[in-house]
């Protein structure tokens, strides 16, 4: 009953709030220009998960942490590139940093493969466009997809400026070389992504392609403890992430 | 008094035969979609939205533009509009109802559409989309509706069809306004992400909507022995022309902007579409002829009002309609995705099932605005 | 030319109108209000491995879908994985790891029932069933080892190493 009635309380303040644009700018100025909880003081949680991609030791041509992945979560291999699915994938460093300065860079800077990979968004666009809240930020920061809500409206695409998303255009199932039965696949006209392992999170492992890479590449952890080998790193180096100008302020951080 | 969509000679029988047949080719392509999924179109994971969503982009306008004849007619009481505005709200009828078919048509997962109903997520623009499309057009179906009977009885209509009218009038406006939030609101879509989006989405739609009443006026006229008087054409020919320079100023603003500030985000969607981007163009010669026929187009009906000519005008409204077809229906959805967010430049091609589910699904709205016309005219002639 | 409707006619059809009503909506609800007598539903084989059921029987019966339907929104939305059992120990809210852990046949425990209910839910279009039933037979796999391969060598091929790709661009140069 509790449960039900809270509910009910909260979809009512959301549909009063709803009043559309408005309810956008009483949640920016309640945050507060840029800083968007980078804190967990203002924003009253104690988790938000994040990750440092120290490129400096990846090791070419290893794709180690995309295959564990892709087998971790049934990610579907399909030839044509109209279908692709990908949830961690290698691309040009002018690619994942469009926005960053390429003057004078050599070729061999600007063709440097990086990881990418969903950003977890502090404030994702993805999530505000959902019509049916089948993505939505989780208290401990991971961006999530509920297959069983995905309407496959693709607005979340559209939203996402990272590429992040792709879409199910076709069964996924004959395309998967090995099902892993611990991890459900998706069927056709539903979008999926990154989700940080959450499944494994869950049993207090870290995600398969931090613990996968031979290199230390990936540095996981609570981006809200100051006291984490990521809070720590982050301190130490500078770090970049990617398109901070959008104010999305991601939690997937770079070491160049 | 729907009967009389039933009674009609042989040229009309021919006409609705054609409209079935593109409508069953139509439901066999959308069979074969639900069967394969969206894979058999030509959309992917960089082009996300294809024909569907523009065809639903455009519609809303058109859906939008019996605006231009209710206001006047209802509002400002201009009585040359009588036969015209329920032409204009049976229009508006047919666009809703085949914009939100294209929306079904464009979902991954159709048998989930009342999600957004059950799990409503009032911070997305697309919950909004649905309230206004679906209210809109139950709207117009009952003010029309219950407007034409009362005439066909000869009394004067209800007086609780007013209210209904004039809330019609700000719905018209929300329809586009929020449909263009729709795409304004993304970040990292820089073809989209502009404050004058919905400004150019009403004025592209107040151009079309009375360049299309024209061009059906003038098949009434010629198939159904119908006029709706010199006057009122003249005056939407009026209504199009300045609804047409005001579109295109929008335009002219966007060049400004993205190139005079020289930001690359802002430019590359307009450089893929006017002069082609990284070796592609396929878009390059449709968004120039779509420029062109516009302006000229737009320059005859200006030229209208001192020397009117019924085939320059029938070439102008036609002109209108492809330019800004072409201008919202294509060039807007699909270079808002080029390039990607990683900057890559793919190019999409409609594929035989898109492209008959799309035609399709026109011909149900056809047969809707026919089927309406019919009773609207029969009425009309009667009284 | 308003068509005069005579007054009468009308009248004379309604009671016609209504019964062919109240025919249709009788044939219609015919499921609804036509009980099923007892013994014509199958009896589920129950094969169980544990004791106790996550609730009591008659409630499982009626309202598993509901039960799957709050465990899979408190897995995914609220990340709430645990269930506590009457014993108070803990499992985990999972058709494929707790349901089918104790109740082993997908055929005998689900599909035979469902199949006389003509039910179809979609709960497999993504989830795989766990050890027997039709996991091995749905992936196919005659040579784990082979398919593994394939994958690297896809992965490889689309994220292409700095080497190669300098390679291809030097010839595009040329």
């Amino acid at each position: 009953m509790i449960q039900n009635r809270r509910k009910f309380l909260k979809k009512s303040a959301g549909l009063i709030a709803g009043a559309g644009v408005v309810s956008g700018f009483i949640s920016k100025y309640a945050t507060g220009f840029a800083k968007a909880s980078t804190e967990k003081a203002a924003s009253g949680k104690s988790i938000r998960w994040g990750m440092v991609i120290d490129m400096r030791k990846c090791i070419d041509g290893c794709v180690k942490c995309i295959e564990v992945c892709h087998v971790t979560h049934n990610v579907p291999e399909f030839d044509n590139p109209k279908d692709e699915i990908k949830w961690i994938w290698k691309s040009d460093y002018a690619k994942v940093f469009p926005s960053k300065d390429q003057q004078f860079v050599s070729e061999e800077t600007r063709q440097k493969p990086f990881l990418s990979l969903c950003n977890h968004c502090a404030d994702p666009p993805c999530v505000i466009v959902c019509p049916t809240g089948a993505t939505f930020k989780r208290k401990d920061g991971i961006v999530e997809m509920d297959f069983h809500r995905c309407i496959g409206c693709r607005f979340c695409m559209s939203a996402c400026p990272y590429g992040s998303r792709s879409f199910n255009w076709r069964d996924p199932r004959p395309a998967i070389e090995n099902i892993t039965p611990e991890y459900p696949t998706r069927e056709k006209g539903v979008v999926e992504k990154c989700n940080f392992c959450s499944e494994r999170l869950a049993k207090g492992q870290q995600p398969a392609c931090v613990e996968e890479c031979p290199e230390n590449v990936l540095t996981f952890g609570n981006l809200y403890d100051k006291n984490t080998e990521i809070r720590k790193i982050l301190k130490e180096n500078p770090t970049i992430t990617r398109k901070p100008e959008l104010g999305t302020n991601p939690s997937v951080f770079y070491i160049t | 008094m729907i009967e009389k969509a039933l009674a009609g000679n042989r040229f009309y029988w021919s006409w609705i035969t054609i409209l079935l047949a593109l409508v069953s080719l139509g439901v066999y392509s959308y069979s074969q979609q639900l069967t394969y999924g969206l894979t058999v179109t030509g959309m992917g994971r960089d082009i996300s939205w294809g024909v569907y969503i523009a065809q639903f982009t455009f519609l809303v306008g058109v859906a939008a533009s019996a605006l231009m004849v209710v206001l006047p007619y209802y509002l400002h009481d201009y009585k040359e509009f009588g036969k015209i505005v329920i032409i204009g709200e049976f229009l508006a009828v047919s666009a809703a109802t085949i914009c939100l078919l294209f929306v079904i048509a464009d979902m991954g997962h159709p048998s989930r559409v009342f999600y957004v109903l059950l799990y409503p997520h009032p911070k997305s623009m697309v919950f909004w989309d649905v309230q206004v499309l679906n209210g809109y057009l139950l709207i117009n179906i009952v003010s029309g509706w219950t407007v034409l009977e009362a005439e066909r009885k000869g009394v004067s209509p209800p007086t609780w069809v007013k209210p209904i009218i004039y809330l019609s009038i700000v719905w018209a406006v929300s329809i586009h306004t929020v449909t263009a939030f729709l795409y304004a609101g993304t970040p990292g879509r820089h073809l989209w992400l502009t404050a004058v989006l919905a400004p150019r989405f009403l004025a592209s739609a107040f151009a079309v909507g009375p360049a299309l009443l024209i061009l059906i006026s003038f098949i009434l006229r010629k198939f159904a022995d119908f006029d709706v008087g010199e006057k009122a054409i003249h005056k939407l020919t009026t209504i199009a022309t300045y609804a047409g320079i005001a579109n295109f100023f929008f335009v002219g603003a966007e060049f400004f902007t993205a190139f005079y500030s020289n930001i690359p985000g802002h430019k590359h969607s307009l450089e893929y579409l006017f002069f082609g981007l990284d070796g592609k163009y396929q878009l390059v010669p449709w968004m120039w002829f779509s420029m062109i026929v516009g302006i000229v187009s737009v320059m005859i009906l200006l030229y209208q009002q001192r020397r009117p000519s019924k085939k320059l005008l029938i070439a102008a409204c036609t002109g209108i309609v492809v330019s800004l077809w072409i201008d919202k229906g294509i060039g807007l959805i699909i270079g808002g995705f080029v390039p990607s967010p990683m900057e890559e430049v793919v190019e999409y091609f409609p594929t035989f099932i898109e492209i008959t589910v799309t035609l399709g699904i026109w011909a149900i709205g056809l047969l809707i605005l026919t089927a309406l016309l019919k009773v609207a005219v029969a009425v009309k002639k009667a009284t | 030319m308003i068509r005069k409707v005579p007054r009468g006619s009308m009248m004379n059809e309604k009671p016609l109108i209504f019964a062919g009503l109240a025919v249709f909506l009788l044939a219609f609800s015919y499921p609804f209000w036509q009980s099923t007598e007892d013994e014509d539903i199958p009896q589920i084989a129950m094969q169980t491995k544990g004791e106790e059921c996550v609730a009591p029987v008659e409630y499982m019966r009626k309202n598993h879908m509901k039960l799957l339907d709050i465990w899979r929104d408190s897995v995914v939305r609220d990340g709430d994985r645990f269930h506590i059992m009457p014993d108070g120990s803990k499992v985990e809210k999972s058709l494929t790891k707790t349901c089918l852990d104790c109740h082993i046949s997908k055929e005998k425990f689900c599909e035979e029932c469902h199949s006389f209910a003509s039910v179809k839910p979609y709960c497999w279009e993504c989830h795989v069933v766990p050890k027997i039933g039709s996991h091995t037979e749905l992936s196919g796999i005659d040579d784990v080892e082979e398919n593994k391969q394939n994958l690297l060598k896809n992965l490889l091929a689309r994220n292409k190493p700095l080497a190669e790709s300098k390679q291809s661009l030097n010839k595009g140069g040329q």
